[in-house]
């Protein structure tokens, strides 16, 4: 029976979390696997990075190369509230950079192959199981199924949700900030603001859950996003250029000002119900990293950073339950490390929508200054014994209660 | 209380845009407030009603209407309302709110009858030494003291004549300044400064950094340039001054509105005589020659709608001294430290970064 090829750890797709997975396991000497359904280089949104990310590229040695790619730096983050009036600078804790995702997603696979991860192009069909645990994957290749065992199961495979879909992570639920819709494409000659802040991300919100990002991908190219409330889209808008057109005249005048001379590059895109949880994420032979159990919401730029964040720390587990032969210790504590900072990341989220001003004003406090922009930053995970997050969440159970009683 | 504060949001924070405001309104959804007026709105609380916000109490839900204010303010007030302080200036509550946020102020005899008031944090480095543009009181440095805090050590200066500083000299010229400033200067323990300073402030700094080139080891202007016109230029500023909302419109990028404190505070420092003396025949002959053997390292940063001094003069004045650059703000007027308060920073530290500080 041993007619298939085995490995210690079979990933399914190749983002970002997938493939510092794939390094990471790598670096402790397993064998890796991965399987992507896509030929890269691919279109994908999320295209700024927070510092933590930043540093974990860094820590790649990717610097250069990122640099060589034309990726610009990124100093920080402009957040612009109705009428231009309310606005505050959030400085990169780290140096970090926009990305176009296509070309920053191959060279990550490209450093994993460096590591010596296999990569396999085809599309994951069903898992193997033995008794209760995974110990395997069924993919389709060049027409022809394949079977590959593994002793853990990683799925990378972003908002595909590959396991859930499957029945063996739990279903798909939609969370908070779901109700809204995303309508994005590239443009050339949008006005930036003056080096060095050109290349900021820049976000302008109206009401709650009306905003826009602008980021900088490349010298000359802007990604522009608007997300509106999914009944708004429905009623004012056919298609993501009517949502573009709508969010330019209705979420700051600043959006048109610099999009006046501008030009789209390709085609607008929409995409809906992104945001979810999936709860379990974690089983025998088994675990999800990245998108592929959870994404909140695009506005602070979390979905890079915390996909690679995870697929380490997914590594580090992986690890010690192959060495230990214990299919559920490290796995939980894997879970209870995402879940703590997923939630720390969805109470920031969820304050700033409902008090945007206090943010702004928090931001001031010279208290809290440092912990809010280490949390912008991308650090949800390591921040034990900090005053901000008791103070958003308070701040939130509060609000809610306010809401049930209401 | 409570319709003393409909009143003072509506009419002070508000510019009297919202006629319809009650105790319910929800202040924070509709985004009556924002974070600036968050800061005027907590400095009056402090004034009228002697209640002290601490920060742990600043949250959404005691913002959340006038009602859940006034009852904050109602378990906070330290004496009754009708005794709060009325002698108490516009600029002491300003000082005592800075206060509150761990920003020490101080009250420094420099010698020969003159008394420096200053705000001061503490943090790492040389001194930032933070002067004011002419007329405006240390606290207009607020932004900047509360971001460095803890990271730099930083004073920022009432100008002789202006804020809670104490002179018999009640109309110094700007020669009389630089007095001034190096007499406090000279009381300081550190002798390494960063001078950081706006507008007029900055030609204070610049006669400064070229008389002690040792001691200062590096120089901010912002909102300041080569002019070299003077003459027309101090007319026109003159003229625009005597129209203050003209002035704003030319100071700002999003110039704040006149509302009858603003106006207030306005007249009180255009009356002062100190507000007249400064550019005075000699000061006016100085300006042209002010970059002339500067040496430290320097730079200016420039609102990309500074009206008041276009940022082609700061780039003139670079373009003068061996080892200047200038970095321009979008969006930004005159103002730069109080309009981008955080990109201020982020430049000036990236500056000192560059310069190995």
């Amino acid at each position: 029976m041993d007619q298939f090829k085995s490995y210690d750890v079979v990933i399914i797709g190749s983002g970002p979390a997938g493939s510092l997975c794939g390094i990471e396991c790598r670096k402790k000497g397993l064998s890796v696997l991965c399987i992507e359904k896509d030929e890269f280089p691919r279109f994908h949104i999320g295209e700024s990075l927070t510092g933590n990310a930043g540093q974990i590229i860094r820590d790649l040695g990717l610097a250069d190369e990122m640099n060589a790619a034309g990726f610009p730096d990124k100093p920080g983050v402009n957040v612009i509230g109705s009428l231009s009036k309310n606005e505050f600078f959030i400085p990169i804790l780290a140096p970090t950079w926009q990305v176009r995702r296509s070309d920053f997603d191959n060279m990550l696979k490209r450093k994993a192959l460096e590591h010596g991860v296999e990569y396999q192009q085809g599309l994951v069909k069903d898992v193997i199981k033995h008794e209760e645990k995974v110990v395997g994957a069924i993919y389709k290749a060049d027409g022809v199924e394949h079977q590959v065992r593994s002793k853990v199961l990683v799925d990378a495979s972003g908002q595909n949700t590959f396991l859930s879909r499957k029945g063996i992570a739990g279903k798909r639920e939609i969370e908070f900030f779901s109700q809204q819709i995303a309508s994005f494409a590239h443009y050339k000659n949008v006005e930036r603001d003056l080096p060095p802040f050109s290349t900021n991300t820049t976000i302008l919100y109206s009401k709650q859950y009306h905003w826009s990002w602008i980021i900088p991908i490349s010298p000359d190219t802007d990604s522009l996003g608007i997300v509106i409330p999914k009944d708004l889209y429905y009623k004012e808008c056919k298609n993501p250029d009517d949502a573009i057109e709508w969010g330019m005249e209705h979420i700051s005048p600043e959006i048109r000002r610099r999009f006046k001379n501008a030009e789209r590059v390709g085609e607008s895109q929409s995409m809906a119900d992104f945001s979810y949880r999936i709860e379990p994420f974690v089983g025998d032979g088994w675990l999800c990293i990245g998108d592929a159990h959870r994404f909140l919401d695009p506005i602070f730029s979390y979905g890079v950073s915390f996909a690679m964040k995870e697929g380490i720390k997914a590594a580090d587990a992986i690890k010690r339950a192959i060495d230990g032969n214990d299919w559920k210790t490290p796995f939980y504590e894997y879970r209870d490390w995402s879940n703590g900072g997923q939630q720390i990341a969805a109470d920031l989220i969820r304050y700033f929508w409902i008090y945007p001003i206090f943010f702004g004003y928090q931001m001031q406090n010279p208290d809290l200054r440092d912990e809010v922009i280490r949390l912008l930053g991308g650090c949800c995970f390591d921040c034990e014994g900090w005053k901000a997050p008791t103070i958003f969440r308070n701040a939130i159970e509060e609000y809610d209660r306010k809401q049930m009683a209401g | 209380m409570i319709e003393e504060l409909i009143d003072f949001i509506n009419n002070e924070l508000l510019e009297g845009a919202a006629p319809d405001l009650d105790q319910h309104t929800p202040l924070l959804e509709l985004g009556i407030l924002n974070s600036l007026s968050m800061v005027r709105l907590l400095a009056h609380v402090d004034q009228r009603y002697g209640a002290k916000i601490p920060e742990h109490d600043i949250t959404p839900v005691h913002f959340e209407n006038i009602e859940t204010l006034a009852a904050l303010i109602n378990t906070l007030s330290a004496k009754d309302e009708m005794q709060a302080e009325q002698s108490v200036s516009e600029l002491e509550r300003l000082v005592k709110l800075q206060e509150s946020y761990g920003i020490q102020s101080e009250l420094v005899d420099a010698g020969e009858g003159f008394k420096q008031h200053v705000l001061r944090v503490k943090g790492d480095g040389p001194l930032w030494i933070l002067l004011p543009a002419l007329g405006n009181p240390s606290t207009s440095w607020s932004s900047t003291l509360r971001s460095v805090q803890g990271r730099h050590n930083a004073v920022a200066l009432d100008l002789a004549g202006f804020g809670l500083s104490q002179s018999a000299n009640e109309a110094p010229s700007y020669v009389d300044h630089v007095e001034f400033t190096l007499q406090y200067l000279a009381t300081l323990e550190e002798q390494e400064w960063v001078l950081v300073a706006n507008s007029a402030g900055s030609m204070i700094a610049t006669e400064i950094a070229r008389r002690f080139p040792e001691k200062v080891k590096a120089l901010v202007c912002s909102g300041f340039g080569l002019v070299e016109d003077v003459e027309n230029w101090w007319g026109d500023l003159k003229k625009m001054s005597s129209n203050p909302e003209q002035f704003l419109a030319a100071a700002y990028y999003h110039p704040p509105k006149m509302t009858p404190a603003l106006e207030t505070l306005l007249d009180d420092v255009l009356s002062r005589p100190a507000y007249h003396s400064f550019l005075d025949d000699y000061a006016r002959q100085s300006i042209a020659k002010t970059f002339d053997g500067v040496m430290v390292p320097t730079l200016f940063i420039a609102g990309n709608h500074d009206q008041i001094i276009p940022p082609e003069w700061s780039e003139k004045a670079a373009e003068l001294l061996d080892n200047a650059s200038v970095t321009r703000l979008s969006r930004c007027g005159h103002f730069s430290a109080s309009e981008r308060p955080e990109e201020f920073v982020w430049v000036v530290e990236d500056f000192l970064k560059r310069e190995a500080m």
